[in-house]
């Protein structure tokens, strides 16, 4: 097709489009997470052996999706936001399946019983898919507010990230309460470790998706 | 002069050729933002683009003609009227062929640009540099700058007005009221200022500038408690702010097409209307009057080219910038055709393609648009300035060419 047209030229695909795909891959990945981590209390281990096996793919999708974004913001390409908040923001809400994918991979060296946490892990596991979720739906309105300057979509997308930090501090109590409770328990010094760095990981995930929030409240700072 | 009935034959297949071109090309400028924006489906684009064009071409085409011609080299230096004849096919062969190769190459070039360049080393290689007015090549190249820059300007500030006090205002839809209204005067302000101070309509109503400045605003004035009148009953019927700016993004649209049917029109048949006019009258006259036959030629020649290559190259850019809304396509659109009025009435041949990339630029700096890629200004500009001097040695090269054939 021989065309000779300005437009043709100057607009490009909006990295917004690669960033919403993005954030619905991060979204499916982090479903299936969940299921592998009740898979793993429950101790269904095969269930949880295939569920690993389709984070681990679904990261992998999701690191193609992030670098054919990168691959298309060279220099010289102005976007409408700064570019670092755009790539931090990314970055960020990749290392969410990144340490689910992390997370999966931990519990296949090693089944230790869970127990005596089991209600206050399969909590926090659920904070944080929800600081995940909030987080989501936020992204997926970014692309709509920059096309429409909506005053009202603005003050949704505060609402969530305001959301987002409270899932957050809440993920991280419930932290703080199952750590104690590890190291009070009459579990061997590997077990403990084991466990530890296992709630340590599942609760940097909503640290990850909090600090791709603020990424986009400064994406939409007036 | 046993040669004539050829030169007129040749010279209507380049015109056709050139006018072809402008159909095929330039006229999704105007229509690729609107198809892109789903201001209008790519049927009622080729439709309206095609009317519009033939009736700018028609209408008003006759005006731009000679000053193009008659510009760039002054015809008092050559009495020979076979040199001119010959040096005017050669202009229009050897812009006809730069369009076709900057086309194949992306390149978003003038056509008026091409025919100037043409002229020029025509000019020079007959009779040296006195013939050549240096003022209006000087005037080309700081319209390179000044169009798109000027669109630029336009469209950040334009775009920064409507985002701040219309759309993210505290109540919309109130505030559409109350501005929009003043956006569609402005858009009339621009169509009837350029209809009145731009083209023969003007001088055939006959108002002197005062007057014509007066009927102007008039109009204006009138458009703007009209489109008041009309916006306050669509809102109130629940129509969202996009679908105004739809309607404003028609007018802008048509108005482009118009526009290019009525400018561009000369640089097809303007050449073609001079060799006529010396083979008839066998001197070389100041003006040369264009006869109605050979505008609507024109016209039918862009009208073709829509039909045949410009729906394809309307539906890919609509299927490419999906990204353009309403609001966008309109401040791209009215901004370059603010800057192509005001640039020419300052009398510079300016070019819409141009002035659409200022535009553009303009709207990504004011955050108007996703992503704009700025990398691809240097190539353009390139293509731009070699567009004078590669017409001028093509056209050179066809003139040799000519002489040695006949």
């Amino acid at each position: 097709m021989y065309i000779r047209i300005p437009l043709l030229n100057t607009l490009r695909k909006s990295p917004f489009d690669g960033l919403t795909k993005h954030a619905k891959k991060v979204k499916e990945c982090i479903k299936i997470w969940e299921q592998a981590m009740s898979a793993y209390i429950e101790k269904d281990y095969d269930t949880f052996d295939n569920l690993s096996k389709k984070v681990q793919k679904l990261e992998h999708e999701a690191d193609l999706i992030k670098g054919n974004i990168n691959a298309h913001l060279p220099k010289g390409i102005k976007i409408n936001v700064y570019k670092s908040d755009f790539m931090f923001c990314l970055k960020d809400q990749d290392a969410i399946v990144d340490f689910a994918e992390d997370i999966v991979i931990w519990l296949e060296f090693k089944k230790v019983d869970m127990n005596f946490i089991k209600e206050d892990l399969l909590a926090l596991i659920q904070k944080v898919i929800e600081t995940v979720e909030t987080l989501e739906k936020a992204v997926l309105e970014i692309q709509l507010f920059f096309s429409s300057w909506k005053r009202k979509k603005r003050e949704k997308m505060k609402t969530l990230l305001k959301q987002v930090h409270r899932h957050e501090w809440e993920s991280d109590r419930l932290e703080k309460k199952i750590a104690k409770k590890i190291f009070q328990s009459d579990l061997d010094a590997v077990d403990i470790y084991f466990t530890s760095k296992l709630i340590r990981l599942i609760a940097d995930i909503a640290n990850r998706a909090e600090n791709a929030g603020d990424r986009i409240r400064a994406m939409i700072a007036e | 002069m046993e040669f004539s009935a050829i030169f007129i034959i040749i010279a209507i297949v380049l015109g056709l050729y050139m006018a072809w071109n402008i159909g095929a090309n330039d006229i999704a400028n105007s229509m690729g933002s609107a198809v892109g924006a789903n201001a209008i489906t790519l049927k009622q684009a080729v439709f309206i683009g095609s009317i519009l064009c033939f009736i700018g071409a028609v209408l008003v085409g006759s005006h731009v003609t000679d000053t193009i011609r008659k510009g760039i080299i002054n015809t008092n230096y050559i009495t020979n009227v076979n040199i001119l004849i010959k040096g005017l096919l050669a202009t229009l062969g050897a812009a006809g062929l730069w369009i076709t190769f900057a086309t194949w190459r992306a390149w978003p070039v003038s056509t008026t640009h091409s025919i100037i360049g043409a002229l020029t080393g025509f000019g020079l290689f007959v009779k040296g540099p006195n013939i050549i007015e240096w003022n209006k090549i000087i005037q080309v190249t700081i319209s390179w700058i000044t169009s798109p820059l000027f669109a630029g300007f336009l469209a950040f500030i334009l775009f920064k007005i409507i985002r701040k006090y219309i759309l993210m205002a505290k109540d919309p839809k109130k505030a559409c009221r109350r501005i929009a209204p003043i956006l569609v005067g402005l858009t009339f302000l621009t169509v009837i200022c350029s209809i009145l101070f731009k083209t023969p309509v003007g001088e055939k109503i006959g108002l002197c500038f005062f007057k014509n400045i007066i009927l102007t605003l008039a109009l204006s004035s009138l458009s703007i408690s009209i489109g008041y009148f009309l916006i306050a009953r669509s809102l109130k019927k629940g129509k969202h702010i996009e679908s105004i700016f739809r309607v404003l993004q028609l007018m802008t649209s048509g108005y482009i097409a118009f526009s290019i049917g009525a400018n561009d029109v000369a640089n097809a048949i303007g050449p073609v209307a001079g060799i006529m006019s010396i083979i008839k009258n066998q001197n070389i006259s100041s003006t040369v009057p264009v006869p109605i036959y050979l505008l609507s030629l024109g016209g039918i020649g862009i009208m073709v080219g829509i039909a045949t290559w410009g729906y394809r190259v309307i539906a890919t850019i609509g299927k490419k910038i999906t990204e353009l809304t309403n609001t966008r396509g309109f401040v791209i659109d009215f901004s370059a055709a603010t800057s192509v009025l005001i640039a020419s009435k300052f009398g510079m041949p300016v070019s819409t393609t141009h002035a659409v990339i200022g535009a553009v630029c303009g709207m990504g700096l004011a955050r108007g648009l996703d992503v704009v890629d700025f990398r691809i200004i240097k190539p353009i500009i390139i293509s731009w300035i070699i567009t004078i001097p590669a017409a001028a040695i093509t056209s050179i090269l066809f003139f040799e060419i000519l002489n040695f054939i006949l």
